[in-house]
C-alpha cells in the first residue's frame, strides 16, 4: 500500500511539473502576443490582464505544491549565497515587469546599495515573485519593495495600496503549517510555502519567518525576515 | 547608469549564444540586439562553441546548462577554461532549465559568473546582464593580471580593492583566495578563509579552506572539513574529490574509492575523476571496477580536451592485468585490448612514441591472450621500430618502460632488466619515474625505491607490534600504491586486515582485498618462502568469508 502511494505522488508530482512547464510556455506566448498587438482599449487590457494573471497564478501555485512535496521528502536543499539585495530585488521587479506595465502599477525599490543578504536566491526569489504577482491582483496602482538589515537579519517588504488582507488570512496563525482556508482563494498555499522556505533559513538558532498585516492607509504588507 | 551608457556597453562586447535550439538562440539573440549588442554569435553544440572560441575571444556567452548528448553547458565551462578560452574578464553565464537544481557547484574556476533560469524576461537578463557588466568593469585590472598569469600582481590588487570596503569586497576575497591556493600560498590561504568562516559558514569559504589545509599537508584537519561539507549535502561533486585525495594519502584508500565511485555515478562524464577513480580502484586492486572507469576515461575522453594516448594505454594494461590473473582466457577483454590499442594507433598516427609503445603492447596483449608466436612477432617490429625512431629524436622514458615490459613478457627477463637499470642511472633525479619503474617490478631496484621498502617494512612492523592494525592497514595501503606488485607488502596488508577482524569483528571489503591479495599471489612457487604464508592466509580469510 505504501509503495503504490509513493508511485502516485511520483506520478502527481511529474505531472505538475510537467503542467508547470507547459503554463511557462504559454505565458511566455502570452507575452510575445502582448508585445505583438498592444491592447488597444481597455476591455482588451482586461482580458490580457486576466488571461496572464490567471496563468501566472496557477503556475506559481503548481510550482508551490512542487516545492511542498520536496520540502516534505527533505529533498529540498538549501543553497545559501551571498546576494546584492538592490540587484537582486530589481532583477524580480524586472523579471514581471510586463504584469505591472499592463496594469499602470508603479515599482518603487528602496534598498540602499551595500545591502547583503544570505540566502538561496531561487527559493526567494519564487517566493518574492508569489508575492508580487498578488500584490499586482490586489494592490490600487503602487508597489513599494523595502529591504534594510534590522538587528542582523535582512527584512524584506512588499507593500501594496490596495484594500489590504482579509480578516481571515490575518486571523490564521503562524507558520502557516496548519490547514488552507479555502474561503479566502489559493494564496495561502503560496504563504504556506513562503513560510516553509524562510524557515529553511538558519543562523544558529534564528529562523526565518515571514509576517502578513495591513498598513494604516489600508494596503497589505508582507514582512520577509532572514536571518 | 545612462541608457546610452548601456547601450555603448553592449555595443563592443563579442556574444556567443550556445542552446541546442535553434528558437531559443534565435530568441536570446533578438534580446541581446535589442540591448546594442552587434556582434552575436550563436553554437548548437559544444564542439561547435569551442571552435569559435578558438578563432574568436567572447566577452559574453550564454550557455544552457543543457546542450543534448554530447558535453553539457557545465562541462563546456571547465574544458574552456583549461583551455584559456575564457578570459577572467569575460563573462559566463548558465541557463538553467529548473528554478532549481541544474547548479552544480564546482571549483571557483569552473563557476559560471551567474546562473539565468528560464523562462526569463527580456528586462530580467538585461538587468542580470547590467549588474555583471558593471561588476566586472569594476573589477577589471584584477582580472586583467589574472589573465596574463600575473597572480602576485593579481593578489596585491585584490589586497587594495578589499580595503576599500565597497560592494565588491567578498567577490575580492573570494578571488585573492583562488589565487593564494594557486600560486600555493597556503598559509595565507588559512588565514583568509579562517577571518571569512568566522562570521559565516559559507560553502565556497569552507572548500577554500578543506584545499589549504590539504596543500599544506593538514590531512587530519582537511578531512574535517570535507566531510563536514559531505554531511550537509553541499551540492560540490569536488567536494568529493578533495576528500578521496585526502584519504588517499593518508591510506584510507577503501574509503577514497567508494566517495569516488558515488560521485562517479552523479556525474559519469567526469574524465578526470574517472581516471583518480581507476588508478585508486588499482590500488585496491580492484580490476573490474578499474576496468569500468578505464572504460569511461576513453569513451568519453574522444571529445574531450583530455583526450590523451595513456587513456588508452592505462586501460590496456588493466586488461592485460585481468588476464595475468584469471585461469581461463576472456575473449571479450582481448578483443577489447586490440581495439584499444588499434584506436590510439590510429588517433595519435603522428606520435612515433605512441606508436612504438602501441607496438609493444600489442605483444603484451597477445601474450596475455597465449598467442605466444603473434607476441614474438609484435616484439620484432616494436624493436625495428623502436631503432628507426632513435635515429630521429630522444626516446621518452615511458616507451623504454613499455619496452621493458614487453621484453619481460616475453621471456627476455634479463634484457628487460638491463632497460630498466639504464633508465634507472638515466634518470635517477626524476623520483616520479623511478617509482614509475620500480611499480613495474617485483622488488625495487632505484636507490629511491629501495630506501623506501625499508622504511616500509620498518614502520610496518612498528604498527604491528603495537597492536595498532588499523593503523598498519592505512600505513601498507600507501606502500602498495608505490610498490604494488611486492609480494611481502601485500601479505602484510593481508594479515593486517585479517588481525584487525579478529579484534573487531568481519567486514566484506576486507575480505575481498584479501581474497584478491591470495589471487594476485598465486603465481607463488611452493620453494619461495611467501608460500606458506599465502596458504595460511587463504584459509583464514575463509573463515570469514562465511
Amino acid at each position: 500500500m505504501k509503495e503504490t502511494n509513493n508511485d502516485f505522488s511520483l506520478l502527481l508530482a511529474s505531472s505538475v511539473h510537467d503542467m508547470k512547464n507547459s503554463l511557462g510556455m504559454l505565458l511566455t506566448s502570452l507575452e510575445d502576443l502582448m508585445t505583438e498587438y498592444p491592447a488597444e482599449d481597455e476591455p482588451h487590457k482586461k482580458h490580457y490582464c486576466v488571461l496572464q494573471s490567471e496563468a501566472s497564478r496557477i503556475r506559481n501555485d503548481l510550482i508551490y505544491l512542487l516545492g511542498l512535496y520536496r520540502l516534505q521528502r527533505d529533498e529540498m536543499p538549501v543553497h545559501v549565497e551571498e546576494v546584492y539585495v538592490h540587484d537582486f530585488l530589481q532583477q524580480q521587479v524586472a523579471q514581471n515587469e510586463v504584469l505591472f506595465e499592463i496594469r499602470d502599477i508603479s515599482i518603487d525599490v528602496q534598498c540602499e546599495e551595500n545591502v547583503v543578504g544570505y540566502f538561496d536566491e531561487d527559493l526567494i526569489a519564487g517566493v518574492l515573485n508569489n508575492v508580487m504577482v498578488n500584490g499586482a491582483r490586489y494592490t490600487k496602482d503602487s508597489i513599494v519593495l523595502s529591504a534594510a538589515l534590522e538587528d542582523g537579519s535582512l527584512k524584506i517588504q512588499v507593500i501594496d495600496n490596495g484594500s489590504g488582507y482579509p480578516e481571515s488570512m490575518l486571523k490564521s496563525s503562524l507558520p502557516y503549517v496548519k490547514g488552507i482556508d479555502f474561503e479566502s482563494g489559493s494564496t495561502s498555499l503560496g504563504l504556506h510555502f513562503a513560510a516553509q522556505i524562510a524557515a529553511l533559513h538558519h543562523k544558529g538558532e534564528i529562523n526565518g519567518s515571514i509576517e502578513i498585516e495591513n498598513v494604516p492607509s489600508g494596503g497589505g504588507c508582507f514582512t520577509l525576515v532572514l536571518p | 547608469m545612462l541608457q546610452i551608457d548601456v547601450i555603448r556597453l553592449y555595443k563592443s562586447k563579442k556574444c556567443l549564444v550556445i542552446d541546442d535550439y535553434p528558437d531559443i538562440r534565435a530568441s536570446i539573440k533578438r534580446m541581446l540586439a535589442k540591448f546594442g549588442a552587434e556582434h552575436v554569435d550563436t553554437a548548437s553544440n559544444g564542439e561547435e562553441a569551442m571552435e569559435m572560441c578558438l578563432r574568436h575571444s567572447y566577452d559574453i556567452i550564454l550557455a544552457d546548462f543543457n546542450l543534448g548528448e554530447k558535453k553539457s553547458g557545465q562541462q563546456l565551462l571547465e574544458e574552456m577554461r583549461y583551455r584559456g578560452l575564457i578570459k577572467h574578464s569575460s563573462l559566463y553565464l548558465m541557463i538553467t532549465a529548473e528554478t532549481t537544481r541544474d547548479k552544480v557547484y564546482s571549483a571557483i574556476e569552473n563557476q559560471p559568473d551567474a546562473y539565468i533560469a528560464k523562462p526569463f524576461t527580456p528586462p530580467y537578463l538585461q538587468k542580470r546582464l547590467d549588474t555583471l557588466l558593471v561588476a566586472k568593469n569594476a573589477l577589471k585590472e584584477i582580472n586583467d593580471a589574472a589573465d596574463n598569469e600575473q597572480y602576485e600582481l593579481a593578489i596585491k590588487l585584490c589586497e587594495e580593492k578589499i580595503a576599500e570596503n565597497d560592494k565588491y569586497r567578498t567577490q575580492c576575497v573570494k578571488l585573492m583566495g583562488y589565487f593564494l591556493l594557486r600560486t600555493k600560498k597556503y598559509k595565507e590561504a588559512i588565514a583568509l578563509y579562517q577571518q571569512v568562516l568566522k562570521e559565516r559558514p559559507v560553502v565556497w569559504a569552507m572548500i577554500g579552506m578543506g584545499k589549504a589545509l590539504l596543500g599544506e599537508g593538514m590531512l587530519d584537519q582537511s578531512e574535517d572539513v570535507f566531510r563536514t561539507l559531505l554531511q550537509q549535502r553541499c551540492p560540490c561533486l569536488e567536494v568529493h574529490d578533495y576528500l578521496a585525495e585526502v584519504l588517499n594519502r593518508k591510506g584510507g584508500t577503501f574509503e577514497a574509492q567508494t566517495i569516488l565511485e558515488e560521485a562517479a555515478e552523479l556525474s559519469p562524464d567526469a574524465i578526470l575523476r574517472q581516471r583518480e577513480l581507476a588508478a585508486i580502484c588499482e590500488t585496491n586492486d580492484d580490476m573490474e571496477r578499474a576496468e569500468k572507469a578505464h572504460k569511461k576515461v576513453v569513451k568519453v575522453g574522444v571529445h574531450s580536451v583530455y583526450e590523451d594516448p595513456d587513456n588508452y594505454f592505462n586501460y590496456v594494461n588493466c586488461l592485460n592485468k585481468m588476464a595475468g590473473s584469471s585461469s581461463c582466457f576472456d575473449k571479450k577483454r582481448y578483443e577489447d585490448a586490440n581495439a584499444a590499442l588499434k584506436r590510439v594507433g590510429k588517433r595519435f598516427r603522428k606520435d612515433a612514441g605512441v606508436q612504438v609503445r602501441t607496438k609493444y603492447l600489442q605483444s603484451e596483449t597477445a601474450k596475455a591472450g597465449g598467442k605466444d608466436d603473434k607476441a614474438k612477432e609484435f616484439l620484432t617490429a616494436a624493436e625495428e621500430a623502436l631503432i628507426k625512431m632513435e635515429t630521429l629524436e630522444e626516446i621518452p622514458p615511458e616507451v623504454m618502460l613499455n619496452r621493458a615490459r614487453a621484453l619481460h613478457a616475453n621471456g627476455q627477463g634479463e634484457k628487460a632488466r638491463e632497460v630498466l637499470m639504464e633508465l634507472v642511472e638515466k634518470y635517477s633525479d626524476d623520483e616520479a619515474i623511478t617509482l614509475a619503474i620500480d611499480n613495474c617490478l617485483d622488488e625495487p631496484v632505484s636507490k629511491v625505491g629501495k630506501a623506501k621498502m625499508v622504511e616500509f617494512n620498518q614502520e610496518g612492523k612498528k604498527l604491528f607490534d603495537a597492536q595498532d592494525f588499523k593503523g598498519a592497514i592505512d600505513y601498507f595501503n600507501k606502500a602498495l600504491r608505490i610498490f604494488p606488485n611486492h609480494a611481502a607488502l601485500n601479505l602484510n596488508l593481508a594479515m593486517a586486515l585479517l588481525k584487525e577482524m579478529s579484534k573487531t569483528g568481519g567486514d566484506a571489503i576486507y575480505v575481498s582485498r584479501i581474497q584478491r591479495i591470495v589471487v594476485k599471489l598465486e603465481h607463488i612457487p611452493k620453494e619461495n618462502q611467501f608460500y606458506k604464508l599465502r596458504e595460511n592466509i587463504k584459509q583464514q580469510v575463509a573463515k570469514f568469508a562465511e
